[in-house]
């Protein structure tokens, strides 16, 4: 299991938003960016996958009532 | 036919005076009484107006001189000298008859009798005292009253005299008592101007309210006391109506200062011991007077002890005695008050209880007919109030829940998803790696994007990133490029 899969959706949002600010300053060295964009990009799909999930189980829990 | 008159000149007629005055008399000398009218002194020389009189009238003046020379070699002999020859005195002197022709009849003075004038003094004096007798005012300080305690000084006497400061040094710093307060005159006590002073001083403070008044005169001889055997400062003395206490330092002779004060004294320090001595002595017998007191108090009470304490006694017993017989009185009063009390109380209480009965029964009676239906009609209405209450709170819950809450719950949610695809563009838009697929490069030199440089890099290696390959370059010019 990822460390990203452990975090919650505020965590994953948080620390996608210091990646984008990072990016855009152009703080990052050349060699590093490889990394960037990839945790970037699990952080994405991690918090995509929160929200549909979330969304699900909220259907659910009305419809059963 | 007339004869002509023989006719001289002053001068000649002054020469011959002089010339006979010289040859007759001035080998010779003379012992004269006379009173001295007038002095003066001019450049070490003495000059007087002598002058004799007889009832009251003037019988003889003449002018006198004492050379500078004869006036130091007397007053070696008669320290006095100066005193004896000022105004008003009489006096004993030897004589030479001088004769000038321009400044006329003088005598020289060559010698004096001290005696003469003192004697003169004693005889001035014996009249004062007897004008104020016969004035009846010469025992009139002693008929003041000169209280025990006596706080408030009046001080009269010059301030820069030895005798004046050891009053005031005596008063402060003895050991009996030093609280004491003063109102100071200053006046001078010898020369032309004291004896005004010393009467308009003492007039003066009689106005304040002291407790009495002290006149303060160091030592000083015959002569120099001799202003206060003066009539009208005698007088004022006699006049004032507070006590005076006189503090002039002499050893034999008394001056009637003294005599028509209330007390005397022989020096200030004396005077000073006398008032504060006075204040001890009136301490100690205030001690001795209590102690008499406490002593005669506890004789007293010893006495009466014995008696206090059989009365006493006597007293405890019949006390005790009235109060049981009072405390056996008030419990059978209580005793009756409590049985009585206990019946009237069964009494009430069953009444009370019957009563109760009574109520209980009518009420339910009266419930049963008149209260009952009401109480169901309402309850009734309440319960359908309720049914209605809870059915609109469960319409309101489930619009709630199925309706609004989903409806809350996707916004929330769209929210962050439209948040997240925002970020997600924004990581499109500087993906570094998108950029390389559309032809752009990234150089660096040591890793650090080119931008972020502030340093030369002529010379230095530089990376440059294309979607496919990396190249190594030595960077040979820099040309800053203008937008």
């Amino acid at each position: 299991m990822s460390e990203i899969s452990k975090l919650n959706y505020d965590e994953a949002l948080q620390k996608l938003k210091s990646i984008v600010d990072v990016l855009e300053k152009k703080q990052v060295k050349v060699d590093d960016l490889p990394t960037y964009v990839k945790q970037a990009k699990e952080l994405v799909d991690h918090c995509t996958k929160k929200l549909s999930s979330t969304e699900e189980e909220i259907s659910k829990i009305i419809s059963t009532n | 036919m007339s004869t002509p008159v023989k006719t001289y000149t002053l001068t000649g007629l002054q020469t011959a005076l002089e010339n006979f005055i010289s040859e007759n008399f001035s080998s010779k000398r003379f012992w004269i009484t006379a009173e001295v009218r007038k002095s003066n002194e001019k450049g070490g020389h003495r000059y007087y107006e002598l002058s004799d009189s007889k009832d009251g009238k003037e019988t003889a003046r003449a002018s006198a001189n004492l050379w500078y020379s004869t006036f130091e070699e007397l007053k070696t002999r008669i320290p006095e000298l100066e005193k004896i020859l000022s105004e008003g005195n009489k006096v004993l002197i030897q004589v030479r008859i001088d004769y000038h022709k321009l400044f006329g009849l003088k005598l020289c003075v060559l010698d004096l009798n001290p005696a003469y004038t003192f004697g003169d003094i004693e005889l001035r004096k014996q009249q004062t005292i007897l004008r104020l007798k016969q004035e009846g005012i010469f025992d009139n300080q002693k008929k003041v009253s000169l209280g025990r305690i006596n706080k408030r000084i009046g001080l009269v006497g010059s301030p820069n005299t030895s005798g004046y400061r050891d009053f005031v040094n005596e008063m402060t710093t003895n050991n009996i008592f030093t609280k004491f307060r003063f109102k100071e005159i200053h006046t001078s006590v010898q020369g032309d101007k004291a004896k005004a002073e010393m009467i308009s001083a003492l007039k003066e403070i009689d106005r304040y309210n002291v407790d009495v008044v002290v006149i303060i005169r160091g030592g000083g001889n015959k002569m120099d006391l001799d202003i206060f055997n003066d009539y009208d400062l005698c007088k004022t003395i006699c006049l004032m109506k507070h006590p005076v206490i006189t503090g002039i330092g002499h050893e034999t002779d008394e001056v009637i200062a003294d005599l028509v004060s209330k007390k005397r004294c022989i020096t200030p320090s004396a005077a000073a011991k006398s008032l504060y001595n006075e204040v001890g002595i009136f301490r100690a017998e205030l001690t001795t007077a209590l102690d008499s007191v406490i002593k005669r108090t506890q004789q007293l009470l010893s006495g009466r002890k014995d008696e206090f304490q059989h009365v006493s006694k006597y007293l405890v017993l019949h006390t005790k005695t009235i109060l049981f017989d009072n405390q056996k009185t008030l419990d059978n009063a209580l005793y009756l008050v409590k049985t009585g009390f206990e019946k009237t109380l069964r009494e009430e209480h069953f009444q009370l209880d019957k009563v109760l009965i009574d109520l209980k029964n009518s009420s339910i009676k009266y419930i049963k007919s008149s209260l009952l239906p009401e109480l169901e009609a309402q309850l009734q209405r309440a319960d359908f109030s309720c049914k209605n209450s809870i059915q609109a709170s469960k319409l309101e819950l489930n619009h709630l829940f199925e309706q609004r809450l989903p409806l809350l719950m996707r916004n929330a949610i769209e929210v962050n998803r439209i948040e997240l695809h925002h970020l997600n563009d924004k990581l499109e838009f500087v993906n570094p790696i998108k950029l390389l697929d559309v032809g752009y490069t990234i150089s660096s030199v040591e890793g650090v994007d080119l931008n972020q440089h502030d340093d030369n890099m002529i010379g230095k290696e530089m990376t440059t990133l294309s979607n496919k390959r990396i190249i190594k370059s030595t960077i040979k010019s820099i040309k800053n490029q203008t937008t």
